[in-house]
């Protein structure tokens, strides 16, 4: 019966629904394998999301602010006497060139990425299935990050600040594994820089009967960095009625103001520079029809 | 009594959801369901604002608009004496979500906070959307400190969330023609999921008895979306256009 239907049905229609049959399978498959499967790692720990999600405070400023028993790895404001050394001749001249003024991301209200790091903000972070979410306290620098459990790493990621962020378990540690970095951010507060092959690796892990989230992070760039480097922080958390609150980085009409007169600047030298092509342009196209009369 | 953990569960994936859904019972206090007789419904995941004029099943359609409010004189003559050039739209800063949730383009994504009674709602464009908590189970705090996205306290009525949220600040306009408000404005949307969950349905009510002729409701659908949220950077275009020398 069902071959009969069929040949009741012109050709095309026929052809048409043939090469459906194939490229839904195949669509599905394209759309799946933009990203590597997920890490395997071990089991979640029974009930995680309860003990990670929560607001996580602030550290002192040269972040040495760590629980009883716990020592910082490499505590700084910032982190130039240790990374400047590691820079490759390439990241040095790049770091040597950079007008911190405009290129320091967290000055112009662009995430800081990785910068953010050693700062002593607080964050809130919010588990969900397949995903953890970072809420950096102040939202358009510290930015939102999320982190995927339930992938890889995509394919071809799009380079951001915060880069692509895929987790696994190592028993009670979550093991983070971030690439897909843009080369806009800065590794340390002084401006030094790194590439978009930066790779960033991070263990969390709750210590101190789970009063504080223990980060560790190890930074390797093959361009940038002659040796990778690591460090910890410790965040408390604190009680479950904590609110970060919200504050956006251009905030008051005043900071608005100076942005619409650098804006506009910006876009009177564009006119400007626009204006005086089409002039010269203009120019020279006289000049040849001259030349050929 | 409802608690966010038995409002949520569904994850952005199907295959996900009865791990979520699993997930979500267990981490209900035991008489939360019990108390309410059936499950809330679920809001998590991401979604698309759907753009005006879209097709939207049984004849749904976005309706309203911000840029609709009817201003009493001296509130008009207060839009008409602003500068539009700082509405704070055009400088990537937070527009507070009475517009930033008609906002052509937005997405939002809704997360759970499973053990305790907030919803976080984030938007992709995170400087004019910034974030928002929504405290369930709780009242407006006393005093409020006026903000960009006000203070929002939910609770459900039936299937609908409910969100009314007061004490904005000053910097935050209505609407892009410059429409203020009193320190009397009160938000309240009505969520609802509709089209077999597929939809979110937005019912947005602003009153403000000194500003505003009569309560003003615009409505919005968003459509749940498979595509991870993308970080998108406002300032980036902004710095661009402001500094074409940056990289």
């Amino acid at each position: 019966m069902s071959s009969r239907f069929v040949s009741r049905r012109p050709v095309w229609l026929v052809r048409i629904a043939m090469a459906a049959a194939l490229l839904v399978p195949a669509l599905t498959v394209a759309v799946q394998s933009r990203a590597e499967p997920p890490h395997e790692g071990t089991p979640p720990p029974p009930n995680w999301e309860r003990q990670w999600n929560g607001v996580y405070g602030r550290q002192d400023p040269e972040g040495r602010n760590a629980p009883p028993g716990f020592t910082v790895l490499n505590p700084r404001a910032d982190m130039d006497d240790l990374v400047i050394p590691l820079l490759t001749p390439w990241a040095y001249a790049r770091y040597e060139a950079t007008e911190h003024d405009v290129e320091d991301p967290g000055l112009v209200c662009r995430p800081t990425g990785l910068q953010a790091a050693h700062a002593q903000r607080g964050f809130t972070l919010v588990a969900s299935p397949g995903r953890l979410t970072f809420i950096g306290d102040g939202v358009d620098t510290a930015a939102i990050r999320r982190i995927y459990f339930d992938r890889g790493h995509l394919k071809n990621p799009p380079l951001n600040y915060w880069g692509d962020s895929v987790a696994h378990w190592e028993g009670d540690t979550m093991v983070i594994d971030t690439i897909g970095f843009t080369d806009k951010t800065l590794l340390t507060l002084g401006g030094a820089r790194h590439s978009t092959d930066l790779h960033v690796v991070e263990r969390w892990r709750f210590v101190a009967n789970g009063e504080y989230l223990e980060k560790h992070w190890t930074v390797d760039d093959p361009n940038a960095l002659k040796a990778p480097y690591s460090f910890t922080r410790y965040h408390q958390k604190l009680p479950a009625d904590a609110r970060m609150g919200e504050s956006p980085c251009l905030d008051t009409p005043d900071n608005r103001r100076a942005w619409v007169e650098l804006r506009n600047d910006g876009v009177r030298a564009r006119a400007e520079a626009r204006a005086a092509a089409a002039k010269a342009l203009a120019e020279a196209t006289a000049l040849a029809e001259r030349t050929q009369r | 009594m409802k608690t966010v953990a038995s409002c949520v569960g569904f994850p952005r994936r199907r295959h996900l959801a009865w791990a979520g859904f699993l997930m979500a019972a267990l981490l209900s206090p035991p008489d939360a369901v019990a108390q309410s007789g059936r499950a809330a419904p679920d809001f998590t995941g991401v979604y698309d604002l759907v753009p005006s004029g879209a097709a939207i099943p049984d004849g749904l359609r976005n309706d309203g608009s911000p840029e609709a409010l009817e201003l009493l004189p001296a509130a008009a003559a207060v839009a008409t004496s602003r500068d539009l050039s700082l509405d704070a739209a055009k400088d990537c800063n937070v527009i507070g979500p009475f517009r930033m949730l008609a906002h052509e383009g937005n997405r939002i994504d809704i997360l759970p906070w499973l053990n305790t009674t907030r919803v976080i709602m984030l938007f992709e464009d995170h400087m004019l959307g910034h974030w928002r908590e929504i405290f369930l189970e709780s009242t407006h705090d006393s005093p409020l400190e006026p903000s960009w996205m006000g203070d929002s306290v939910g609770h459900f009525e039936g299937d609908t969330l409910v969100v009314e949220t007061v004490a904005f600040n000053d910097y935050v306009w209505l609407n892009s023609l410059g429409a203020p408000h009193s320190d009397a404005l009160r938000l309240t949307e009505r969520y609802r999921l509709v089209g077999g969950g597929e939809y979110l349905e937005l019912r947005m009510t602003a009153e403000d008895p000194g500003v505003l002729r009569q309560p003003y409701t615009y409505t919005r659908y968003y459509r749940r979306s498979q595509r991870e949220m993308q970080e998108y950077v406002c300032m980036d275009g902004l710095i661009d256009q402001a500094i074409p020398a940056i990289p």
